[in-house]
């Protein structure tokens, strides 16, 4: 097992475009937050998201064929910058999505309904549905010499970054790209609302007061590649994935197990890979999505692993869930605040639970040498990053 | 990379269902025509009241599982994963959800159900399969990655079993639906392998290697994934050797890229 | 109200797919939720979009929802006094 350069991170967020100026706002625990504008939900009560406004990435959307798609790129050409075009080094792409070119379908359909002629258009209105049609434009445009597409819901993002670095390790590519991204839709803001998890004045990660997510959209990339291709661009990585892990839940499809069985073994699988000990984790950016269930499995896992717990964030406030994309999102800002030294605050919290019994830290300056950055995903999908510093 | 060993398979697909336990057994019956009829007591034993709620793809992903797990009396949940790859998911359920959105009335189990990952998670749950779990959507030859990412999973430690599935669904209704595509999307298959590091103690296992190529073979003809699969299956059911160069091309058409490489199963 | 508890039953069992259990095996004072017809919470959440489509019925939370459909006798009432369909 090998300590995977991070040659690059890119990420296009609620918090703005940029990776730099993404964790300025997320440090300072800022709320990100604003009434769902982007399209007509259909629901009674406007619920409070992560959007991102169009003038963004407008130079980007000209020849996407849907929202998705441009995000992705955004990100991706920011995690690209460091390589040169001349550089002869096999690129291949993870990418994580679970929405892909539903933004465009599922407008499409509903024009189909009203008006059946419609039908004539489908080809090319359905061309990039898909998951991997959305990783097959991103690969093009980059000219990858691969691309695999992953999709397990909420924890696909940081799935994206273990397989990149398993292909890099294989010798199957110098560098490879983990994309993780998701952008607003009507059928999830719909879905999620049927399945009563969102809080619609805006989500309150490890608050007694939590009832819900707030959805949000955005894109994260890591450039990961072999330490002969930092080598090779002359670049001196901004951290290293040490450790990753996963697992399930075998509990239910949408709520997580009650004990965070599944989490613990991820993480432990994620710290003996990276071959340190629990007390060497400075930091962890949970995935703290406020729900009631989640946020208390969650830390329970953490209670029952960590002694004492180490400080830790949920970035959900600031940015939304950005479901396949909140691993990747998140992991790129938690290499920032490896670099900076600095523990973000959290949003949305303000009164601590008894029953969680810890609160997230207020934002803190602090010698951070290994992050740990989890995510679960619908279905008991659990998956655990390390990311440690040069 | 190293040889794995597949302990146990199974298929279910237009001409049937296969497994080493129960043998060949084509669709020979009127009221059950193929895969989307697949009744719970063809692949699973013991009661199950939930499999009247799965989609066509977790059906058949679920009893492609079923009938391969119940040949490998030795695996430990807590440290078997699964690996699935799939081209499309379950577009009947996705259509489905979008109908009960604009009528109104969004339907959170059906929207449950939309997510590739639904099937490995019925799985996992009822056979408590612990261990990490990937599902690859899309492009060329998800299966061929399924078994590659299952490889990375074993040799990285991570699990020393992994239930590797392709599959594809749809229900039989929906390949009349225009938006889908009755020539490339209406088939319905689960190809379900149990792969492991190191070799069991039992009868008959087959070494399996993978490797894939960075040039594209000029020679080969592009065929899809599926048809190599079945190739394998058919040898292992009759005790041969399986050994073959594929070349598939990415599906969606977005992007003209063939995985190319070669893949062997045999007789350890 | 024995009409609606066998049109209801009925509507239970096709709306959630339950394909093993037959409507007379349905004792109308057994909990609905949990283990006798493997009823989770998202099948509750199921329950509550049938309730609407059906009869007009809104049930303001989960956990109102959670007492009401204790039994098939329960939610039954429920349904038969809030009706608007």
């Amino acid at each position: 097992m090998s300590k995977t350069p991070i040659i690059g991170i890119g990420a296009i967020s609620a918090a703005g475009y940029g990776a730099k100026q993404g964790y300025g706002v997320v440090k300072s625990g800022s709320d990100c937050l604003t009434p769902l504008s982007l399209f007509e939900s259909g629901l009674k009560e406007t619920p409070l998201c992560g959007q991102i406004k169009a003038d963004v990435y407008k130079s980007l959307a000209a020849d996407m064929p849907n929202r998705t798609s441009v995000l992705a790129m955004a990100a991706a050409q920011e995690a690209m910058a460091p390589v040169k075009k001349s550089n002869r080094l096999r690129l291949g792409i993870t990418f994580a999505t679970t929405v892909a070119g539903m933004t465009r379908s599922e407008i499409f359909y509903r024009e189909l309904k009203k008006e059946p002629s419609h039908i004539k258009n489908a080809a090319k209105e359905l061309a990039h549905h898909e998951p991997a049609a959305c990783a097959g434009i991103v690969a093009s445009k980059l000219g990858a010499q691969g691309f695999h597409t992953l999709s397990t819901a909420c924890s696909t993002g940081l799935h994206a970054i273990g397989m990149a670095k398993r292909l890099i390790e294989h010798d199957r590519f110098d560098l490879c790209l983990a994309i993780g991204v998701d952008a607003l839709s009507i059928l999830t803001v719909r879905g999620f609302a049927s399945l009563m998890l969102i809080d619609f004045t805006g989500c309150k990660p490890f608050d007694k007061r939590r009832i819900g997510i707030s959805l949000g959209e955005g894109a994260g990339a890591l450039l990961l590649g072999s330490e002969k291709a930092a080598d090779q661009l002359g670049i001196r990585p901004l951290g290293f994935v040490s450790g990753w892990g996963a697992s399930a839940d075998c509990h239910h499809m949408t709520a997580p197990h009650p004990e965070g069985e599944g989490a613990k073994n991820a993480i432990h699988a994620a710290l003996t890979e990276a071959g340190i000990t629990r007390n060497e984790i400075s930091m962890i950016a949970a995935h703290g999505t406020a729900t009631p269930d989640n946020d208390l499995a969650e830390i329970k896992a953490m209670r029952a692993l960590f002694d004492p717990l180490p400080p830790f964030c949920s970035m959900k406030r600031t940015l939304g869930h950005t479901l396949a994309a909140s691993g990747a999102i998140e992991a790129v800002y938690a290499v920032c605040a490896l670099n900076d030294n600095y523990v973000p605050a959290t949003a949305g919290f303000e009164q601590a639970d008894e029953a969680i019994g810890a609160a997230p830290s207020p934002g803190e300056q602090k010698q951070l040498d290994h992050i740990l950055k989890t995510s679960f995903g619908f279905g008991g999908n659990n998956a655990a990053v390390i990311i440690s510093k040069v | 990379m190293t040889p794995f060993f597949i302990q146990a398979f199974a298929a279910i697909n237009a001409k049937g269902i296969y497994s080493r336990s129960r043998g060949y057994i084509p669709w020979n019956d009127e009221h059950i025509s193929g895969p989307v009829d697949i009744q719970r007591s063809q692949v699973y034993d013991k009661p199950f009241t939930g499999f009247g709620k799965l989609n066509c793809t977790e059906k058949i992903a679920f009893g492609a599982a079923a009938l391969a797990l119940s040949e490998v009396p030795d695996y430990t949940g807590d440290s078997t994963g699964i690996c699935l790859g799939t081209v499309f998911g379950c577009l009947s359920t996705d259509l489905r959800y979008a109908e009960s959105v604009v009528a109104g009335f969004p339907s959170p189990a059906v929207f449950a159900a939309t997510l590739p990952s639904s099937p490995v998670a019925d799985i996992a749950i009822l056979f408590k399969l612990k261990g990490p779990d990937r599902v690859i959507a899309g492009s060329a030859c998800p299966g061929f990655f399924a078994l590659e990412n299952a490889m990375h999973i074993l040799a990285a430690d991570k699990a020393d079993c992994m239930v590797v599935l392709l599959v594809n669904g749809l229900e039989a209704q929906d390949r009349h639906f225009p938006l889908i595509d009755a020539e490339n999307r209406s088939s319905n298959y689960a190809y379900a392998f149990i792969l492991r590091r190191n070799m069991q103690n039992q009868s008959i296992t087959y070494t399996l290697s993978l490797d894939f190529d960075t040039k594209t073979n000029k020679s080969l003809q592009n065929r899809s994934e599926e048809s190599y699969f079945l190739e394998m299956v058919e040898a292992m059911m009759h005790n041969k050797n399986y050994d073959c160069s594929f070349k598939c091309n990415d599906t969606s058409g977005t992007l003209v890229l063939d995985t190319v490489g070669k893949l062997y199963t045999r007789l350890a | 109200m024995d009409q609606l508890i066998n049109e209801l039953k009925t509507k239970i069992i096709s709306a959630l797919k339950l394909t093993d259990i037959k409507p007379e095996e349905i004792d109308k004072n057994a909990p609905l939720i949990g283990e006798g017809l493997g009823i989770d919470s998202i099948d509750t959440l199921e329950l509550l979009v049938l309730l609407e489509k059906e009869y007009g019925v809104t049930i303001p939370d989960i956990n109102v929802g959670r007492k009401i459909f204790s039994s098939l006798q329960t939610l039954a009432e429920y349904v038969g006094q809030n009706r608007k369909k």
